[in-house]
């Protein structure tokens, strides 16, 4: 009976920390467009082998082919079906986003927590690093990074991951100072409560909601950081990824627009559609947690 | 004040020596000998030159001897010796800066005028029909990574419409005097400023329009209204009040307006830094790679310094010793 309590009473925080701002925010119509949009992209990347009409390695095809019926979006410059790359590259593309946002969010929440319910000599170091790496543009020490790293999947998820971290770290940070003076956290002190158990315990159930929503963004930002990447011939030789579809078509840009256009806008859409996603989202957990993000000084 | 600045100055100077560090563990962390990391990849280098380079870094040495040679070098701005284009770094950077600063300087200007008009068009009336445009249109700006749209505007006005070159800094047919090579740069300048700005500009709306919509919640801007002044000069105070902030957030963002530079560069084969940075990407000079790293970091503390001296400057609660941040 006391663990039914005890399981209704965490549901009751769940519903109102998590359940009823979703179900606000899919409510709203453009929820519902970007959702399906993201939905769709992933699946048809993780079904890439079942989906797409052609091997996108074999070069069997004329090349510089314009979009016709067999080839919707073409051919490239080796005479590969550009539909099936762009498919197999979608795989790989979610796959970095998603990895690094979650890298990201854990490193920054170990951070921001620690950083703000600790304080002193450790939240003034912790917070010296994380300005330095919010100066450095994130592009160019990925760059800088995957150059001497080598661009293999796993190496591209670490460093995008390890360098998406600060935006999270800060926010968590100052939700964690403004926690920190609550009666329910001098309360449970006052228990006998340890460091580790008050900030696993007490404070990271409050800031999750809105570092996973901060996770959206950055897993928008992390595969345009791919892409940008994939762009500076800087992705995974063996794998197909947006990058590099779209650093193929612009080396061959002059001679069709479709190589690099395509992959480009099916890139654009799906981060317009996680941004409006995460806006409605985190415009129904706080409004003033929105112009947080928005106002945190650096972006990419 | 005095303190704030040399606070201000000893955290860049520590944001050069962490970037340092963070570069020599990616160089030590890489698989392969070192010394390719100091001459670039391509064929193996003569025997006295690997000689000569592991005698000057210490390579024979420990780690943290290493690491210190490494950090005093770049202190004094060595960044090493391109072996692929057999210059200094430093010197070959330097060479390919003015295109960039031309491209980013111009980005900036135009920005931070699109934005302020836009965002006070915006704050006028919220949440009205055009606000709300305003803010989907922002929002879908700064969604797109920019060598697409920069792709898009090669393909309307290079290759559909042909008014505007699709590329380069300057057509070697122009005669050489001032006036036609300032008309011609600037040609070649208007589609890389304009993919550059579509980039950054929603980001630095959605900035202004807040921080005009704030202005105007102001008390004096009450007054000013209660006193029948016309609505568009109770805007035009607003906007004065609301332009520190908004400058303020147009520096912080001079550094990815920079790295979005790099990759619009390459789309329109601009001589500056980001198409430095791909040919040594292609051909791996790598101290070329890192050099630019330096460079670039280096940019984006000045850029920030000079950003809180106009802040000091402008407002004068710092000046009196109170911090802006938390």
């Amino acid at each position: 009976m006391t663990r039914l309590r005890r399981v209704l009473k965490i549901w009751g925080k769940v519903e109102s920390l998590w359940i009823i701002p979703l179900v606000r925010a899919f409510k709203m119509k453009s929820s519902i467009l970007s959702l399906s949009f993201i939905a769709i992209i992933s699946v048809t990347g993780f079904l890439a082998e079942k989906v797409a009409p052609y091997d996108p390695k074999s070069a069997a095809f004329q090349p510089f082919q314009p979009p016709s019926w067999d080839h919707p979006f073409g051919t490239d410059d080796l005479g590969r079906d550009l539909l099936s790359r762009v498919i197999h590259g979608t795989r790989t593309s979610i796959i970095i986003g998603f990895s690094a946002a979650i890298i990201a969010m854990l490193i920054g929440l170990l951070i921001g927590i620690v950083s703000g319910y600790i304080g002193g000599l450790v939240d003034d170091i912790l917070m010296r690093i994380t300005e330095t790496f919010q100066v450095i543009p994130r592009l160019v020490l990925a760059v800088v990074a995957a150059a001497f790293l080598g661009p293999n999947m796993f190496n591209v998820i670490l460093i995008i991951g390890g360098l998406s971290w600060p935006r999270t770290a800060r926010i968590t940070r100052s939700i964690t100072l403004t926690l920190r003076e609550k009666p329910f956290i001098e309360a449970a002190r006052a228990v006998g409560a340890t460091r580790f158990r008050i900030m696993t315990r007490h404070i990271l159930p409050q800031v999750l909601p809105i570092t996973i929503t901060i996770m959206g963004y950055e897993a928008a930002v992390a595969i345009l950081i791919e892409a940008g990447l994939g762009f500076l011939g800087l992705s995974d030789p063996q794998l197909e990824s947006w990058g590099k579809v779209i650093h193929d078509g612009q080396r061959y840009f002059l001679w069709g627009w479709w190589m690099a256009l395509i992959p480009g806008s099916i890139l654009s859409t799906l981060i317009i559609s996680i941004n409006i996603l995460m806006d409605n989202v985190s415009s129904m957990i706080s409004p003033a947690i929105l112009m947080d993000i928005y106002n945190d000084k650096r972006r990419r | 004040m005095w303190r704030y600045l040399v606070r201000r100055i000893l955290q860049g100077l520590i944001t050069v020596i962490i970037a340092t560090i963070l570069m020599f563990t990616i160089i030590n962390m890489a698989p392969g000998d070192p010394i390719i990391f100091l001459v670039g990849g391509g064929e193996a280098p003569p025997p006295e030159l690997v000689k000569q380079l592991s005698a000057e870094y210490g390579l024979d040495r420990s780690i943290p001897e290493r690491l210190l040679i490494y950090v005093s070098k770049v202190l004094v701005g060595d960044l090493g010796y391109s072996y692929i284009y057999r210059v200094g770094v430093t010197e070959l950077i330097l060479s390919r800066l003015p295109a960039t600063a031309l491209l980013a300087i111009s980005t900036y200007i135009l920005i931070t005028i699109v934005s302020m008009l836009v965002g006070m068009i915006a704050a006028r009336k919220p949440l009205s029909l055009t606000d709300r445009v305003i803010s989907v249109i922002s929002t879908i700006l700064f969604s797109f990574p920019s060598f697409f749209i920069a792709q898009i505007l090669i393909l309307v006005f290079a290759i559909g419409l042909k008014i505007l070159p699709s590329g380069g800094f300057i057509d070697p047919r122009t005669p050489r005097e001032a006036i036609p090579i300032i008309i011609d740069i600037s040609n070649h300048l208007i589609l890389p400023l304009l993919s550059l700005t579509l980039v950054n500009v929603g980001f630095m709306i959605r900035i202004s329009r807040v921080a005009i919509s704030e202005a105007l919640r102001e008390d004096f801007i009450l007054t000013l209204r209660a006193i029948g002044m016309a609505e568009n000069k109770v805007l035009r105070s607003a906007v004065r009040l609301a332009s520190i902030p908004i400058l303020t957030m147009a520096n912080y963002e001079v550094a990815f307006l920079l790295s979005g530079a790099l990759l619009v560069e390459i789309v329109y084969s601009w001589p500056g830094i980001g198409t430095l940075l791909y040919d040594a990407i292609l051909k791996r000079d790598y101290p070329l790679v890192s050099g630019i790293f330096f460079i670039i970091i280096l940019f984006s503390i000045i850029i920030n310094l000079i950003t809180d001296l106009i802040y000091v400057l402008l407002d004068p609660r710092i000046r009196l010793g109170k911090r802006v941040e938390t």
